[in-house]
């Protein structure tokens, strides 16, 4: 996750998990669907306003909003340049805004930067509506969530669950190991790239070793535990589902509905 | 009370050896003991545990013979998890045994596997974290928590499973002296207040004596001494020629006993002031009648001025810290975890960048050296010498550092040999590191550094994990660099150690260097000590607490010729 989850006390955080995630659904099948501006920045800033309830940590995917938004400039230029505009519907979609080259070559139309922005802002909305969701609802919600669904198997959701937590360990150890390395007089940052990249094989061997050694102390401690006996297990956290939480999940689902209807009615599309 | 364990005959060997790793293994502990399984390295102490929950032979393979009874089942025959209900395990390291994403679920992993429904599993966690006092780590991330922290979570976990019997491998191996005290206070509450039978793992011995009913002691494979704890510790030759660490309350009433100050052998160190005050003193000492004998004026070669810095940017973790270190000490940096001990060691090695402040070695402003630069003058040996071992054998990884370092052959294979010898490697050559002990490890970690010949030797936690007989290895292989002429700084818990081998204690505080000085000038500050969450070995804490003993003790043989001459 981008942000981590904390418990906090803010209306979105006691909101039931299924709201939020049919919610973050809908973000994602709208960032889908429309390709209208517009309509874009409504979600968008809709988004900002549950941020803004939540608490939601800004600063933190700061980093994110920095990096993303070269290729954000980028698409918009290249579609500015070269989407065949025939294929929207806006009446303004052929205005020019300037030629690259002289003699009304290589156009700049509103069309495609619209279209352009539009794709841009799609990957903010999905990255912050995803963000607000992992927040917001504890990953063991979300886990207790996708294994309610019939076929999902409890293991896997489980052996996923465990390796996302032990990332950090394994990049602590890359780290420590990059360290040691250096401590040992290798110069890692220096050399052509190929050069760079050998100097990092040493590196692989007690990488796996330690990793190996690492997931055999998780698995025999989690046997300890009791995890693998044949007992059935009941562990199934009731989620809370308020009468707000009711409503809001039906005007969502209402939403979804109207969303895919006004679609294809050609409602959000430029 | 009853039997609740019986090992009848038990011996073991791994899979595809016939070295047998416990011989005929005899004992019985009842319901409610606390006992406490000691010995060197290798004795089988964690081995005879394993079999207690079946992790052997259905986890760790091999041909298991005789009888483990546990509460009227034979482990033998019976899975990990079925066991689990009955004997619960606490292991070294708390990263590996965390599950849940928060405290609350991970303590209520247990009792989920067990069939229990969720409201259940609640009133256990509830119950788990109020009888260890945990309930305000309830919502966090175990991640987030402290070492200290983090054990704590693991044994609630474990207890949230009502077992009979709780088995701790070496549980504190790996945290610093708070850390240490919360989990043993947290022990010796699950044995006292609620019965459940202890099996603990463990190495130091001054902890062992104040909380156990039984003292077993292994020795390759087998029961070398067992008994009550007075029992075991009055035969302190058999301890030592075993190489174990002998509480300095035990050494120092063993002296006093036979000097008849004493009529017997007394076990903590509440005890042995309680005895020593009772005696009639000549006249106090006091600690500021010793005076430091006058040191010739040396070479600096480490200087730190106002080095600041910050990791996440919202508060520093070094605060202007103004060192200045000489050629030929030998330092010991203390101090709990997250005083800044490691972020110091980090700048003065290069792997840290301060944000304010400037690190001389030998006169030169390491700003813009690269750490493999600076390896040339600074080695650093980690803490965990698995994460710095790279190669496929023991000899590649000496060459490791001074091939590097561009050394031509001849150098290499000299001082490779000498190293070898050095740390007591030579047989093991071309072996691959993962192969030889933790201790063995340490010292092939240490070598490597050797091996680059730098002026200063940084050492985080030399004798983490390790037991006594290993640790003094160590810090003998430190010493005799030392003498060598470099200069050597350890960052360490172990009290004991830095009395016997350092010139030089840094005490650090949140960021900062509190107190600077000799071991005998820094361990009279009790207060300033309590605040950096430090405490002194046993000798200097009893010296601190009978009246006419100065406060500058740190040694059983100081203690005692001082005490003959105090007393009437």
């Amino acid at each position: 996750m981008l942000v981590d989850y904390r418990k906090c006390d803010t209306p979105l955080h006691k909101t039931n998990p299924k709201v939020i995630l049919l919610g973050t659904l809908i973000v994602i099948i709208a960032s889908i669907l429309w390709t209208h501006p517009l309509y874009c920045i409504a979600v968008f800033l809709a988004l900002i306003v549950l941020g803004k309830i939540a608490k939601f940590p800004w600063q933190q995917i700061k980093w994110f909003f920095k990096v993303v938004i070269i290729p954000v400039l980028f698409i918009m230029i290249i579609q500015g340049f070269t989407l065949d505009t025939s294929l929207l519907n806006a009446s303004y979609k052929d205005y020019t805004l300037f030629y690259l080259l002289p003699n009304g070559r290589v156009p700049f139309k509103l069309g495609g930067l619209l279209y352009g922005f539009a794709a841009s802002l799609k990957i903010y909305m999905v990255v912050v509506a995803v963000a607000i969701l992992g927040y917001t609802v504890s990953p063991s919600d979300i886990i207790q969530l996708i294994s309610r669904v019939p076929f999902a198997s409890k293991q896997v959701i489980f052996i996923f669950s465990t390796a996302w937590k032990f990332i950090p360990v394994i990049k602590k150890q890359i780290t420590h190991l990059l360290d040691a390395q250096k401590t040992r007089g290798m110069e890692l940052e220096k050399g052509k790239l190929i050069e760079r990249v050998k100097k990092l094989v040493p590196i692989v061997t007690p990488l796996l070793s330690n990793s190996l050694e690492t997931g055999d102390q998780i698995a025999l401690a989690m046997e300890s535990r009791a995890f693998g006996t044949k007992t059935k297990n009941k562990f199934i956290k009731p989620l809370n589902f308020s009468l707000t939480d009711k409503i809001l999940y039906i005007l969502l689902l209402i939403s979804l509905v109207l969303l895919i209807y006004m679609y294809t009615l050609g409602y959000g599309i430029l | 009370m009853g039997n609740i364990i019986s090992w009848q005959n038990v011996s073991f060997n791994y899979e595809g050896t016939k070295r047998k790793v416990l011989k005929d293994i005899n004992i019985d502990i009842n319901e409610g003991e606390f006992v406490v399984i000691t010995g060197p390295t290798g004795a089988g102490k964690t081995t005879l545990c394993e079999t207690l929950n079946g992790v052997i032979p259905n986890f760790i393979k091999g041909d298991l013979t005789g009888e483990i009874i546990v509460d009227g089942l034979k482990a033998k025959g019976t899975p990990v998890y079925d066991m689990a209900s009955k004997v619960g395990m606490v292991f070294q390291d708390p990263d590996t045994q965390l599950f849940g994403m928060t405290v609350e679920e991970d303590i209520a992993f247990g009792p989920a596997n067990l069939g229990l429904t969720y409201e259940e599993c609640m009133e256990r966690v509830e119950k788990s974290i109020t009888d260890l006092n945990i309930k305000e780590l309830r919502d966090r991330k175990p991640i987030e928590l402290s070492g200290g922290q983090k054990q704590s979570v693991s044994i609630a976990g474990v207890y949230a499973m009502l077992p009979k019997i709780i088995v701790f491998d070496e549980p504190t191996s790996m945290l610093d002296p708070v850390g240490k005290e919360r989990v043993f206070s947290i022990i010796k509450d699950i044995n006292k207040k609620y019965g459940i039978t202890i099996v603990l793992v463990e190495h130091e011995m001054s902890e062992i004596v104040k909380y156990a009913d039984k003292v077993i002691v292994m020795n390759q494979g087998t029961i070398h001494l067992s008994g009550k704890v007075e029992e075991v510790f009055l035969q302190v030759d058999k301890l030592k020629e075993l190489g174990l660490e002998i509480p300095q309350s035990i050494e120092l009433s063993l002296k006093l006993k036979n000097d008849k100050y004493l009529d017997r052998v007394l076990l903590t160190p509440e005890e042995v002031i309680d005895a020593c005050s009772k005696f009639k003193p000549k006249a106090v000492i006091s600690s500021k009648e010793q005076t430091r004998p006058r040191e010739e004026k040396k070479e600096t070669i480490i200087e730190v001025s106002k080095l600041r810095h910050s990791y996440l940017g919202d508060h520093d973790d070094l605060k202007g810290v103004n060192l200045s270190i000489n050629k030929g000490d030998f330092v010991a940096i203390i101090g709990q975890n997250g005083a800044g001990k490691t972020t110091l060691a980090r700048h003065i090695i290069g792997l840290l960048k301060p944000n304010e402040g400037r690190i001389k070695v030998n006169g030169k402003d390491i700003a813009e050296k690269s750490v493999a630069e600076l390896s040339r003058e600074v080695g650093y040996v980690f803490q965990n010498p698995d994460e710095q071992i790279f190669t496929d054998s023991v000899e590649d990884e000496l060459q490791f550092g001074p091939t590097n370092l561009g050394k031509d052959c001849d150098f290499i294979k000299n001082i490779v040999d000498e190293v070898l010898q050095d740390v007591g490697l030579e047989k093991y050559r071309k072996v691959w590191p993962k192969y030889l002990s933790k201790g063995e490890r340490q010292r092939l970690a240490m070598g490597s550094i050797i091996t680059m010949n730098p002026d200063v030797v940084i050492v985080d936690e030399p004798t983490t994990g390790q037991d006594w007989r290993e640790t003094l290895w160590i810090m003998d292989l430190l010493k005799k660099l030392n003498d060598k002429g470099k200069t050597i700084i350890i960052i360490t818990h172990n009290m004991e150690i830095v009395n016997k081998y350092c010139n030089r204690v840094l005490v650090m505080l949140k960021g900062e260097i509190i107190l600077d000085g000799t071991p005998k000038e820094v361990f009279i500050h009790e207060d300033k000590l309590k605040k950096a969450y430090v405490r002194p070995t046993d000798i200097t804490y009893i010296a601190h607490n009978i009246d006419y003993m100065p406060d500058n003790i740190i040694s059983v043989n100081e203690f005692y010729q001082v005490f003959k001459e105090s007393v009437i």
